[in-house]
């Protein structure tokens, strides 16, 4: 067992006192951390107004905070994100080598262009910076995003998902407090002891709080979340976190779930067409299922072709399933490795399988990963275990029985041809499908766009209104600006309904 | 009622001739040098005539067994009963089920008339009509269910085994003088335990069925097991739900039943408690069911006043229910016996019938007619046979002629191969601390954007909620 000890760190301040003890995923890595409990009072922030001084900070100048940042958050040079790899080569399901191009990616991602597409895409600087107005029927109006105190449970998949975390909290000017996952126990830490030797009293620096706790420790997370000193909590992924989390959401306090998720591929019957469209669509799905060992949300799991399901078509379709292993074991260790620690009852599932006439197994025989070749129009049953890089390819006779599986739990669809991707984009959306890309591309998913359906960073905020009225509105009653004829109207109705009762009367 | 190792080198069956005592007072090494025999002699007969069997073999390259390791590459996965493919069912293409299912027995299947079959019970019933196959079902977290290849040549030894589950007291329990309880929510299915309940009925209570106490007296047959797993795999994956007008018709009586849970359950209390107070019973059901049977009791004010001779039998490990941790107060707060001396404990499952029996020690003792192994759950190379293992438990059933009984279940198992249990029982042992692999193996507090079968955890058994 490899023993590390982690420190909380509370708002620039490091603590590493009253340690615990954990053990990370698969029992080969432990840490020591302050046991949280005894920081409670000091992790939240009970004024809100103590977000004040972060706006001191003009968003220019938290943009240079991140990019400053970046380049210090290099695997070569920073002894704490190397530190961050070691550990994680122990409890991730990447290698070594895919984790150095994901940790490298830290540094490359906090660059002016991509800080500022995310700004203006996702939320727009003008209500970042300042009110931003404009006039309605009967006011002026001005609207401004606001930072809230908020609670950021990441997941720990790839560490690239810290960014989410550091930049987000960061430009919406948030107080921070980060629990870091256990299955990826220090990257978290690294990043904050950096903003803390590179800028010890920056307001943004003494806005991140991170440490350890067991998701679920009830006592804990009752204290955290129950003294109405945190406006949100962004959780992400892990069903049985998801539903504990659920237990403490009540009016004051709110929930942005980004609840776990699995992608697929839909591809269309061009691809068998020719031994060179087999080729290129194979390539493109091992990309999409095999990059960082599948472990994504965006990571396809089951592809659904449009091949034909007559004796012939099934041939053609699990000669593209040898092509797609072939591909697979082709793509540069940096991108994909057989899977450090493949799923025992993944291999249990696809063992039952193996011989059965109703699927062909290529690979899968050890840790490799494969293609599981499903030769009736039914996918595995078993497809939500799918990971450490096996697919299931799905034969369909028309691209609509694809949809039957699209359900509101679909995140990323990889399509091919592209021109499919238009003809079933609304459809997909409509099922429940939140991206549609094209295939080969989908765990290349950009931060400047919405994300699981919804925009982040505008949930994050909490949105700000301030209204002017002229003297008359206000004399003739703000919201009751009605024209003369509608007045007139009403005056009508008035009467006529008199008349009625007279009648009535008479 | 003996047999000599000569008797018991020709065939495994004269197994079941000795007492329980009287296997386990067998010495170790002549066990062992009969089990590999009759592994060598199944494997060299069986091969040939089950198709599934002959690909695995040739896949590892295997022609001939030479030692118990062998078992680590010859197991059939617990998964493989469910290998077939859930659209043959939906599309209602029973020759290719038949074709599937005649891969794993020795039965010819070739003549079985498919003409107006239409439900996973009208074709079992079909096959059960006009061949000697007695298929149990079961249902998993997937939500296939698993259909396991016993014949009419295995139904004897099956029900033996449940009868040995209760170790001395088994005479007792088979003399049809004390009523069967168990808090089973069906009595007639295909299920194993309902299928149990149709055995103790024939032969050991006359034919009388008052002396069989359920929960429910309703039916779990193939096609409610497909129902529940179908509506349970909708609710998880999110997909779009289509039931026959027949599933429809099911589903209705299903959520009816399920609307007269409390009903029942006074019922139950009715014929199984009160009526029994004082008298001697023989009791069966997972913990999970007695845990449930004391809550009813609780909350109604009812001990549990059976005679103290009574045989009373609990196992089944978890199931994957998550219990509050004071729940044996509450079982033994409803139950007047003492734990663990007045409950008989085993571990058992379908695919052998070489059950283990709890000693006074705390340990599981493996009856001898069955090959034991562990292997390393990692690369599933067999561990070696000294000392004390840990691993995914291999076994091997040996009276079984019709099937392959060779499996690797999906258990974490601790096994002492030394033995020497102060109990004087002589093998190997298993200690009482049996896990899923799928439970120790996952990991806690992990978490990912990516969507894992965790989702399938929070739903409890359809049938049995």
């Amino acid at each position: 067992m490899l023993e590390y000890t982690i420190p909380l760190i509370v708002r620039g301040r490091i603590i590493e006192d009253n340690l615990v003890r954990f053990e990370a995923r698969r029992g080969v890595v432990a840490f020591q951390t302050p046991d949280i409990n005894q920081y409670i009072d000091e992790i939240v922030l009970k004024d809100p107004s103590k977000i004040g001084d972060l706006y001191d900070v003009s968003l220019d100048e938290i943009v240079d905070y991140l990019v400053e940042l970046g380049p210090r958050l290099s695997p070569d040079t920073n002894p704490y994100i190397a530190q961050s790899l070691d550990i994680a080569v122990h409890t991730s399901g990447l290698k070594r080598e895919q984790l150095y191009g994901a940790y490298a990616a830290l540094s490359s991602s906090l660059n002016r262009t991509f800080l500022r597409d995310i700004i203006e895409q996702n939320i727009g600087s003008r209500y970042l910076e300042g009110w931003d107005s404009y006039t309605l029927h009967d006011r002026e109006i001005a609207v401004r995003a606001f930072g809230s105190r908020i609670v950021h449970l990441n997941a720990g998949n790839s560490p690239i998902l810290t960014l989410f975390a550091v930049i987000n909290g960061s430009i919406l000017r948030c107080d921070n407090i980060i629990k870091s996952p256990s299955n990826d126990p220090f990257t978290m830490f690294a990043i904050v002891k950096t903003m803390i030797e590179m800028a010890p009293d920056h307001p943004i620096t003494r806005h991140f709080t991170v440490g350890y706790w067991k998701g679920g420790d009830v006592e804990f997370e009752k204290r955290l979340y129950g003294g109405g000193a945190i406006d949100k909590i962004v959780a992400w992924g892990g069903m049985a976190s998801m539903q504990s989390i659920r237990g403490y959401i009540g009016p004051g306090l709110d929930l942005i779930a980004l609840d776990p998720k699995i992608s697929g591929s839909i591809i269309g019957a061009e691809a068998l067409a020719s031994e060179a469209s087999m080729d290129e669509a194979a390539e493109r799905l091992a990309m999409d299922f095999g990059a960082y060992n599948q472990e994504g949300c965006v990571s396809s799991r089951v592809a659904y072709v449009v091949s034909g399901t007559g004796d012939e078509d099934i041939d053609r379709l699990n000669k593209f399933g040898k092509k797609v292993l072939a591909a697979l074991k082709a793509l540069p260790s940096t991108l994909s490795t057989p899977h450090p620690s493949f799923d025992a009852h993944l291999k249990e599932e696809i063992d039952g399988i193996r011989y059965s006439d109703s699927y062909r197994v290529f690979g899968c025989k050890e840790n490799e990963g494969g293609v599981i070749v499903s030769q009736t129009n039914d996918p595995v049953d078993f497809r939500d275990y799918l990971g450490g890089r096996v697919v299931n390819l799905v034969p369909l006779d028309h691209v609509d029985q694809a949809l039957d599986h699209v359900t509101v739990h679909t995140q990323t669809l990889g399509v091919y041809p592209a021109s499919l991707k238009t003809q079933i984009r609304d459809r997909c959306l409509l099922h429940g499908a939140q991206r549609i890309t094209d295939l080969g591309c989908a765990v290349g998913e950009g931060m400047a766009n919405p994300h699981d359906a919804i925009e982040l960073l505008r949930r994050m905020a909490r949105w700000g209104v301030m209204e002017s009225f002229t003297p008359e509105v206000i004399k003739a009653g703000a919201g009751f600006v009605i024209s003369d004829e509608q007045r007139d109207s009403k005056k009508a109705r008035t009467e006529s309904s008199e008349a009625v009762r007279e009648d009535a009367a008479a | 009622m003996t047999a000599t190792l000569a008797e018991l080198y020709e065939n495994p069956i004269n197994f079941t001739r000795l007492s329980s005592d009287e296997l386990f007072a067998l010495d170790y090494d002549d066990v062992a040098k009969l089990q590999l025999h009759h592994f060598q002699k199944r494997f060299e007969k069986l091969r040939p005539q089950l198709k599934a069997l002959d690909r695995l073999a040739e896949d590892v390259d295997i022609e001939s067994v030479t030692s118990f390791d062998d078992l680590a590459s010859l197991g059939f996965p617990h998964t493989m009963y469910k290998s077939y493919a859930s659209a043959d069912v939906e599309n209602r293409r029973y020759d290719r089920l038949t074709r599937w299912l005649q891969g794993f027995t020795t039965h010819n299947l070739s003549g079985v008339n498919l003409e107006g079959v239409e439900t996973l019970d009208d074709w079992l019933d079909v096959l059960e009509a006009s061949t000697p196959l007695r298929p149990s079902a079961s249902s998993g977290t997937s939500g296939k269910i698993s259909l396991f290849p016993r014949s009419t040549v295995e139904v004897p030894f099956f029900f033996e085994h449940f009868l040995r589950m209760y170790g001395p007291l088994r005479d007792m329990v088979a003399s049809g003088n004390y009523p069967f309880i168990c808090a089973y929510p069906a009595r007639h299915g295909r299920h194993s335990m309902t299928l149990v309940f149709d055995l103790m009925k024939q032969h050991v209570y006359g034919g009388r069925d008052d002396m069989i106490i359920t929960l429910g007296d309703g039916r779990t047959g193939a096609s409610e097991l497909w129902l529940a797993g179908k509506v349970r795999r909708a609710d998880t994956l999110g997909e779009k739900l289509e039931l026959t007008p027949r599933e429809q018709l099911l589903a209705k009586r299903l959520a009816a039943d399920a609307k007269d849970s409390a009903k029942r359950w006074d019922d139950f209390i009715e014929r199984a408690v009160l009526a029994q107070k004082g008298k001697t019973v023989v009791y069966n059901g997972f913990w999970l069911q007695l845990f449930q049977i004391a809550q009813e009791c609780a909350s109604r004010g009812v001990k549990v006043e059976w005679a103290q001779d009574s045989a009373i039998l609990a196992g089944g490990g978890t199931k994957g229910y998550t219990f509050p941790e004071d729940w044996m107060d509450t079982v033994q707060s409803v139950f007047p016996f003492q734990y663990p001396s007045q409950f008989r404990e085993v571990y058992a499952m379908t695919e052998t019938t070489a059950l283990s029996l709890r000693c006074d020690e705390g340990h599981l003792h493996p009856l001898p007619w069955g090959i034991q192994h562990v292997a390393d759950p990692e690369t599933g190379l067999a561990l070696p046979r000294e000392g004390v293992q840990r691993g995914r438990m291999l076994v091997m059933d040996l009276l079984p002629s019709t099937y392959w009984s060779g499996t690797a279940t999906g258990d974490d198992v601790t096994i002492n191969w030394d033995g020497g249990c102060d109990c004087g029982r002589k093998g190997p042992y298993f200690l009482n601390s049996i896990k899923r692999l799928a439970d120790t193996r996952g990991g806690d507090d992990k978490i990912t954007c990516a969507k894992t079968p965790q989702a399938f955890e929070r739903l409890e058994e359809y049938l049995t909620a």
